[in-house]
C-alpha cells in the first residue's frame, strides 16, 4: 500500500512537472516573456536588465531550469499594478475562494449524493422522475444565469441576503472566515448555493446512475436476503462501492468547483483568487494570470493525489499487498 | 414516455433554431443598427409604453433596444459559434482519435496523454486562460473551445475505431488489399459518426454555455455582435434597481436553448448504448 | 425465537410425534428407492410444515399490462427436507425464490397467493415484520460466488453485519460464532478467513462462506438458488454432502433451485418441476426419475447424458418454451409435446394430486 502510495506521488509529481514545462511553454515560447513579465511603461534598460534577470540570452533548457527555480522560490513575478509580487497576491485571495468552493462542494455532495441514491432505490416513482427531471434542468442552466436569479430574487426583491462582498470578520478556530459569524455566512449563502447547483445536479445524475448499478449486483440482493436493514443497506454496501467512482469524481468537480468559481466570484463580487484573475486579464495583468495558473495547477494536482490515495483506502481491491 | 420526451426536444430546438435563422424578418429591428435605436426608449420594461406610445413584449435594454430583436440576433451568435465550435473540435477530435487508433504505438500513447491531461483540467479554466493568451474576438472564443473540447471527441473516436478495427469486416478488406484511405474513409468514420454526433450534441450545449460565460465575464464575442452571454452582462447591471428583464429574458432564452440540445443529446447517447458514452 | 437446537432431527419435536412420516427418518439423499404411497402432501399437518406455498402467482406489469410470471405455483416443504425445484432458465424458479423472500419489486412485480413459514402467513406482513424474518427463519443463497459477496466488506465485516441483522451482540461473541459457523462448513483457518476480503478467496470458499452465513441463524428454511452451478465437480460434491448433514442435524429444510437433475437424483427428497412459470409435477425424487407423469419431465430426463449408453444419440427438446407476452391458451407445452392431442390446445389442465405426488397434464404417461 505504501509503495502504491509513492507511485501515485511520483505521477503527480511528474505532472506538475509537465504543466510547468507547459505553462513555461505558453509564456516564453509563443509570447514575447518581456511582454508578459516586464511592465509595458518601463524603460529601454530596465527591460534588458529583467531579460537578464529572467535569463533570456541563454539557451532555453537553462531558461526553464531558470524559470523552475523561481517558481520553486515562489517568485512569479510582480504585478505590473501593485507591484506586489503576484504569488503574494493570489495566496491572499486563495482563502476565500477555497472557502466559497468547499461551501458549494458540501451542498452538492451532502444533498446530491443522498438524492442520487433515494432516486436509484425509488425508481420509476413519480417523484424521482420530477427530481431527476429537475437535475438534468440544473446541468442545463448557465452557473453565472443562477447567479444573476439568486440575486434578483433573494437580495432585490426579499431582501434578505447581501448580493455580493464577503464578510470575514468572525473567527473559527483562530482563522479568520465567513464561517465564523452570521453575517458572513449571510454572505456566502448565494454564491455558494449558486456555485453548488451545477455540482449538484450532476452528482444527482451520477450517483443514480451509480447505485442503479450497483443495487442491480447479486451482493445487495443476498444483503438483503440476510435481513440486513434499508439504512445499512444504501449507507454501507451502496455507498462503499459507488463511494471509489464518486471520490474520483468530487475531487475533479472540486477543481472544477476552483475553476467555475472564477464565474460565481465575478458575479457576486466575491474577493477570491478567480476575481482577481478576471481583473488581471482585463488589465494585462500578465504576471498575476501566469501566478494563478501554476497555483492553480498545483491545486488540481494536490486535489488528483489526494483522491487516489482516497480510492486506495476504499477499494482493498486495489492494493497490491494483502492477507493471502 | 422516452420518445414523447425525445420528439418534445427536437420540436423545441427546431422552434428555436427556425427563430434564430429567421431573425431579420421577425426582429422589430436590427439590433446592431445603433441608427435605429432611440434612447428615449431605453430601459422600457415589458408593455411598458415609450413616450411616443409605443411598447415591447421583453422590453428594451439600456439602449432602447428591443429585447426581442436582441434575442432572436443573440440566438444566432451563440448558435452560430456553438456550432462551428463543435464542428471543429469534432474534426480534430476525428482525425487525432482515429489516428490514435490506426498508429497504435507512441503516436496513440501520446495523443491518449495528451487527452487525459486536457480533461483533467475544466474546460472552462482552459478556455479563460487561452483567451488571456490569445486575446478577444469571435475567432478566438471559437479556438478556445475547441481547445478545451476536441479532447472528449479524440476519446469517443478512438473508443468506436479500436472497436471497429476489431471487428471483422475491417481486417476482411484488409485481406482484399483495400488501401489504408478507403478503409478510413468508408468504414471507420461512417462507423464513427453516430456515436461522435451523439457526443457532439451534449458537448455543442456545453459549448454555447461556455460562450456564453466567457461572454458574461467580458472575455467572448466583441461588443457589436451581443451573444445572448453578453445580453445578459448587460442586463446584470440593473439587476440591482430591480429592471430584471434585461437579464431574465435572454437567461431563459439560453436555458431553453441549452436544455433542449442537451436533451436530445442525451437521449442519442442513451438509444446508442454504452458505446456512445464520451 | 430460538431454533432448534442442533442435534434434534427435526424441528419441532412436539408436532414431530403427531407425524409419521417414514421419509423424514431416512437419511437425507439417500437415492435408494423410498417406499411410495408416504407423502408429505397426505401426513403432515400444516403446522409442522417448514414452509407452505399455496397459489404463489407473480405479475410483472408492463406498459401493455401485467404478464404472470408464476401462475398458481403450491408446494410443501417439511423440516429437513430437500426438494428441488428443477426446470428450463426462464421458467421461472429464481422470480419464486424471490418472491417467497418478499424481494421482488413492489412497483413492477406484484405477488398474490399465500406463502406460510412455519405456519404464518408472510404475505401480509410489514416491510419491517418481513425483514426481520429474512436471514433468520427463511434464508437465500445465490448462485454466482463471485458477486455474492460485497468486494468492498470483509468476509468478517459480511458475517458481523448478517449477525447483527437479527440479534445485538458484541464483537468478540460474534467473532466466536462466525469462526464456528466456517468451521462448520469446512473452511479451515476460519480467523485468518474472517480477516480476508471476498476477491482473496476462491469461488468454492466464497459460496461455502455465503451458505455459512445462510445457516446463522439456523432458518426453518433456505432457499438456494442453483448454489453450486458456478463450481467445479469436486467442489459441488464437497459442499452438497455438507450441506446435507448439515441440514440433517439443524432440521432446516431446503428449496434447492437447479437444472441440474444429476444433483437432484443424488441429493433431493422430492422433485418439483416447473415449466412456464407452473409447477407441471411434484412427487418423490425416484418415483419422478423412474416413472414421471408429465410428459416435460420425460424429455427433461432424456436431456440427462449420464443416462444413455456409449453411442446412443442424445434426445432434445424440441422448440422453445414460450415468452411471457405470448403464453398459449390450454396446455403450456403442448407445442413441444410428443403427446399432445386436440384438447390439450382447448383445456388449460388442472394440478391432479394423488399419493404419488401431482401432476398438470391431460394427459398422464403413468396415470
Amino acid at each position: 500500500m505504501l509503495s502504491e502510495a509513492a507511485a501515485r506521488l511520483l505521477q503527480s509529481l511528474l505532472v506538475l512537472l509537465t504543466m510547468s514545462a507547459v505553462v513555461f511553454a505558453g509564456v516564453y515560447l509563443i509570447g514575447n516573456p518581456l511582454d508578459m513579465l516586464i511592465p509595458p511603461q518601463a524603460s529601454e534598460l530596465e527591460r534588458a536588465q529583467a531579460g537578464h534577470a529572467l535569463g533570456l540570452d541563454q539557451s532555453l533548457i537553462t531558461q526553464y531550469l531558470l524559470f523552475l527555480q523561481h517558481a520553486l522560490e515562489g517568485n512569479l513575478g510582480r504585478s505590473f499594478f501593485s507591484n506586489s509580487p503576484a504569488l503574494g497576491l493570489i495566496l491572499d485571495r486563495l482563502p476565500a475562494t477555497i472557502e466559497l468552493a468547499l461551501s458549494a462542494a458540501l451542498i452538492a455532495v451532502g444533498l446530491g449524493v443522498p438524492i442520487g441514491i433515494g432516486c436509484a432505490w425509488y425508481a420509476q416513482r413519480f417523484g424521482t422522475r420530477v427530481l431527476l427531471g429537475l437535475a438534468t434542468l440544473g446541468f442545463s442552466v448557465p452557473t453565472f444565469w443562477v447567479g444573476l436569479l439568486l440575486i434578483m430574487l433573494f437580495s432585490v426583491q426579499l431582501q434578505w441576503l447581501p448580493s455580493g462582498g464577503r464578510d470575514a470578520s468572525g473567527h473559527l478556530f483562530g482563522i479568520a472566515t465567513s464561517f465564523g459569524s452570521w453575517r458572513g455566512l449571510s454572505h456566502l449563502l448565494l454564491p455558494a448555493i449558486s456555485l453548488a447547483l451545477f455540482k449538484l445536479a450532476l452528482l444527482i445524475r451520477l450517483t443514480y446512475a451509480a447505485t442503479r448499478e450497483v443495487l442491480q449486483q447479486d451482493f445487495i440482493l443476498a444483503a438483503r436476503a440476510r435481513g440486513v436493514a434499508l439504512p445499512r443497506l444504501l449507507g454501507v454496501h451502496v455507498l462503499r462501492n459507488i463511494g471509489v467512482s464518486l471520490t474520483q469524481v468530487i475531487g475533479l468537480e472540486f477543481g472544477a468547483l476552483v475553476a467555475f468559481s472564477i464565474v460565481t466570484e465575478s458575479v457576486f463580487a466575491w474577493p477570491g483568487m478567480g476575481k482577481l484573475l478576471i481583473d488581471a486579464i482585463n488589465s494585462l495583468d500578465r504576471p498575476v494570470v501566469v501566478a494563478y495558473l501554476l497555483v492553480t495547477v498545483t491545486l488540481f494536482t494536490a486535489i488528483n493525489l489526494v483522491v487516489d490515495l482516497i480510492a486506495l483506502v476504499l477499494d482493498p481491491r486495489l492494493r497490491r499487498a494483502g492477507l493471502q | 414516455m422516452k420518445p414523447r420526451a425525445f420528439s418534445l426536444a427536437v420540436a423545441a430546438l427546431g422552434l428555436i433554431a427556425l427563430a434564430a435563422l429567421c431573425a431579420p424578418w421577425l426582429a422589430s429591428q436590427d439590433p446592431h443598427d445603433l441608427a435605429q435605436l432611440s434612447l428615449a426608449h431605453a430601459r422600457l420594461a415589458p408593455f411598458e409604453a415609450a413616450p411616443d406610445g409605443r411598447w415591447y413584449l421583453l422590453g428594451t435594454d439600456d439602449q432602447g433596444r428591443d429585447m426581442t430583436a436582441a434575442i432572436l440576433y443573440g440566438l444566432r451568435t451563440s448558435l452560430g459559434v456553438g456550432l462551428s465550435a463543435t464542428l471543429a473540435a469534432l474534426a480534430i477530435g476525428l482525425i487525432g482519435g482515429l489516428g490514435a487508433a490506426l498508429l497504435r504505438g507512441w503516436p496513440e500513447a501520446l495523443i491518449l496523454r495528451l487527452v487525459d491531461l486536457q480533461l483533467s483540467f475544466p474546460a472552462i479554466l482552459v478556455a479563460i486562460v487561452l483567451i488571456a493568451t490569445l486575446g478577444e474576438g469571435t475567432g478566438k472564443v471559437v479556438s478556445a473551445v475547441v481547445i478545451a473540447q476536441w479532447a472528449y471527441y479524440a476519446r469517443t473516436a478512438r473508443a468506436v475505431a479500436r472497436v471497429e478495427i476489431e471487428r471483422g469486416y475491417v481486417a476482411a478488406a484488409r485481406g482484399l488489399a483495400l488501401p489504408q484511405w478507403r478503409i478510413v474513409l468508408f468504414q471507420l468514420i461512417p462507423n464513427c459518426l453516430p456515436p461522435m454526433l451523439a457526443v457532439a450534441t451534449v458537448q455543442m450545449a456545453a459549448a454555447i454555455s461556455l460562450e456564453a460565460t466567457l461572454s458574461f465575464l467580458g472575455l467572448g464575442v466583441p461588443l457589436t455582435r451581443p451573444s445572448l452571454g453578453l445580453l445578459i452582462a448587460n442586463g446584470a447591471h440593473y439587476v440591482f434597481a430591480g429592471q430584471y428583464w434585461m437579464s431574465l429574458a435572454p437567461g431563459v432564452a439560453l436555458l431553453a436553448l441549452i436544455l433542449s440540445i442537451q436533451c436530445v443529446g442525451e437521449q442519442w447517447v442513451e438509444r446508442l448504448g454504452p458505446q456512445g458514452q464520451p | 425465537m430460538s431454533p432448534a437446537t442442533p442435534k434434534t432431527t427435526v424441528h419441532r419435536p412436539a408436532i414431530r410425534t403427531t407425524v409419521s412420516s417414514p421419509e423424514l427418518e431416512t437419511p437425507l439423499g439417500s437415492s435408494g428407492p423410498k417406499a411410495p404411497g408416504h407423502t408429505l402432501e397426505l401426513n403432515t399437518a400444516i403446522s409442522a410444515r417448514a414452509l407452505s406455498v399455496r397459489d404463489l402467482s407473480v405479475d410483472f406489469t408492463t406498459a401493455q399490462g401485467p404478464l404472470r410470471a408464476i401462475d398458481r405455483v403450491s408446494f410443501d416443504l417439511a423440516p429437513g427436507e430437500v426438494l428441488a425445484l428443477v426446470g428450463e432458465s426462464g421458467s421461472g424458479k429464481s422470480v419464486t425464490a424471490r418472491a417467497l423472500l418478499g424481494l421482488t419489486d413492489p412497483v413492477t412485480q406484484s405477488v398474490g397467493g399465500a406463502v406460510l413459514l412455519e405456519g404464518e402467513s408472510l404475505l401480509p406482513l410489514s416491510q419491517a415484520a418481513w425483514r426481520s424474518r429474512r436471514g433468520r427463519r427463511i434464508a437465500l443463497i445465490l448462485q454466482d460466488p463471485m458477486t455474492c459477496l460485497d468486494p468492498l466488506q470483509t468476509v468478517g465485516a459480511h458475517m458481523l453485519e448478517a449477525l447483527r441483522a437479527h440479534r445485538s451482540i458484541g464483537q468478540r461473541e460474534a467473532h466466536d460464532i462466525a469462526v464456528q459457523a466456517l468451521e462448520r462448513m469446512g473452511i479451515g483457518d476460519a480467523p485468518q478467513r474472517l480477516r480476508a476480503w471476498p476477491h482473496q478467496l476462491s469461488g468454492g470458499l466464497r459460496q461455502r462462506v455465503s451458505i455459512a452465513m445462510a445457516l446463522l441463524h439456523r432458518p426453518a428454511v433456505i432457499v438456494a438458488d442453483e448454489p453450486t452451478t458456478a463450481l467445479d465437480v469436486t467442489v459441488q460434491g464437497q459442499i452438497l454432502s455438507q450441506v446435507q448433514a448439515l441440514a440433517r442435524d439443524s432440521g432446516t429444510a431446503f428449496l434447492w433451485i437447479t437444472h441440474d437433475l444429476a444433483i437432484v437424483e443424488r441429493f433431493a427428497d422430492r422433485v418439483a418441476v416447473m415449466y412456464a412459470g407452473q409447477i407441471v409435477e411434484t412427487g418423490q425424487t425416484a418415483r419422478v426419475f423412474s416413472a414421471p407423469r408429465h410428459p416435460y419431465t420425460r424429455a427433461l430426463l432424456d436431456c440427462v447424458p449420464q443416462r444413455y449408453q456409449p453411442g446412443e444419440r442424445l434426445a432434445v427438446i424440441s422448440g422453445l418454451a414460450p415468452s411471457l407476452a405470448g403464453m398459449p391458451g390450454g396446455c403450456r407445452f403442448r407445442a413441444r409435446c410428443a403427446q399432445a392431442q386436440v384438447d390439450c390446445s382447448h383445456w388449460a389442465p388442472a394440478t391432479r394430486t394423488d399419493s404419488d405426488g401431482s401432476y398438470l397434464c391431460l394427459h398422464p404417461l403413468t396415470p
